[in-house]
């Protein structure tokens, strides 16, 4: 942790419209949170690599390429964890 | 099995309290299910289950060990009263779901049970007017047990001290206004542990204080998406996490109020933990 003490906070706030986004560790190997901001939010992440997107479907490409899945259930996820 | 002594009286002089250990239930037949419409389906999962039912218009169905469909001579509202070993009801959105009124008693539900992954899913009609002490102390998983349960005005303060996920489990209940402060205390790991567990309960307000101060989880993505929390709430929510000490989480909320000083102050030291956080603003 002690190397987060040197990045540059992520800060944005009251969005134009609902933005997708995505951080991204120093390696851009990792992603390390997502989501959304809309108008009356504001979102700050310690991680300087961040990808914002207008379009929820690239949103989720990526994120799915990358493993995650982003729908808004994720039922048959959390329910195969469960069964393990 | 044969219904034992249900009624258990406390007090000296027979004027104490009388608790009833019975898991107790109002349904309405004739609102839509699987069954038909002087029917009501009890849903089970899994083993565990030696229970009898007595019901309001005076059957007694005894030796259950499944799934128990019950016969009224009509159709309309009707209470079961059940005794034995229930350990879970599974309506995992479907079955009879919308033909459950209301919990009048928690009694013997869930005793020994580990799971109650989805018991109550979707069981829109759902109230709990039960005011016993329900002792959920065996179970682990909360996963979606009450998740779209949007007629409940109110959860119940029950053991959850072994409680390890609760993941959806009070998604759209979306009149509840408070919540207790229930023990999340053996909550820890990355799966899910909180994920979305708030979410689109948009009239709740109040949050009490400390709840996150002993668990050790980094997942409370969309915990606190589209509620209507106050500032005093949202600032309980944070200074908790921080308390918590847990680094590299993600939480958001949206709807109510913003911050103040105090959560903006805790925010900052769980950015510098590593969180991402997205709050209203």
């Amino acid at each position: 942790m002690s190397g987060l003490k040197n990045l540059q906070n992520t800060n944005i706030c009251y969005p134009e419209q609902e933005t997708w986004f995505i951080c991204w560790d120093d390696t851009r190997e990792n992603i390390m949170a997502y989501g959304s901001i809309i108008p009356t939010q504001c979102m700050e992440t310690p991680w300087t690599q961040v990808d914002y997107y207008d379009d929820e479907a690239e949103w989720a490409a990526i994120l799915l390429e990358n493993g995650i899945d982003p729908s808004p259930e994720m039922d048959e996820a959390i329910k195969a964890i469960i069964e393990e | 099995m044969g219904i034992g002594i249900p009624m258990v009286q406390l007090g000296l002089g027979g004027g104490g309290a009388v608790i009833d250990d019975r898991f107790i239930i109002s349904v309405k037949t004739d609102n839509a299910g699987t069954s038909a419409n002087n029917q009501f389906t009890l849903p089970t999962t899994g083993g565990g289950y030696n229970y009898d039912i007595e019901t309001s218009d005076g059957q007694t169905i005894t030796g259950n060990t499944g799934n128990a469909t019950i016969t009224f001579p009509s159709a309309g509202e009707y209470q079961l009263k059940i005794s034995g070993s229930f350990p879970r009801c599974y309506f995992n959105s479907g079955g009879d779901r919308l033909k459950l009124l209301s919990i009048d008693n928690f009694g013997i539900y869930a005793l020994g049970s580990t799971n109650q992954f989805d018991a109550f899913q979707d069981c829109s009609n759902l109230v709990i007017t039960a005011s016993d002490v329900a002792d959920f102390s065996t179970v682990t998983e909360f996963t979606g047990f009450v998740r779209n349960c949007p007629s409940l005005t109110s959860f119940p303060l029950i053991d959850t001290s072994n409680g390890t996920r609760f993941a959806q489990t009070w998604r759209n209940c979306s009149l509840l206004t408070s919540f207790p402060a229930l023990d999340f205390s053996s909550v820890s790991g990355n799966n899910f542990e909180f994920f979305r567990a708030w979410q689109d309960c948009s009239s709740l307000t109040d949050f009490p204080a400390n709840m996150f101060d002993a668990v050790n989880t980094p997942n409370f993505t969309s915990a606190f998406q589209n509620t209507n929390l106050t500032t005093q709430s949202i600032d309980n929510i944070l200074v908790s996490l921080d308390t918590s000490g847990t680094i590299n989480g993600v939480i958001s909320q949206s709807g109510g109020q913003a911050p103040s000083a105090t959560g903006l102050s805790a925010k900052d030291n769980l950015v510098a933990k590593g969180w991402t956080v997205t709050y209203t603003a």
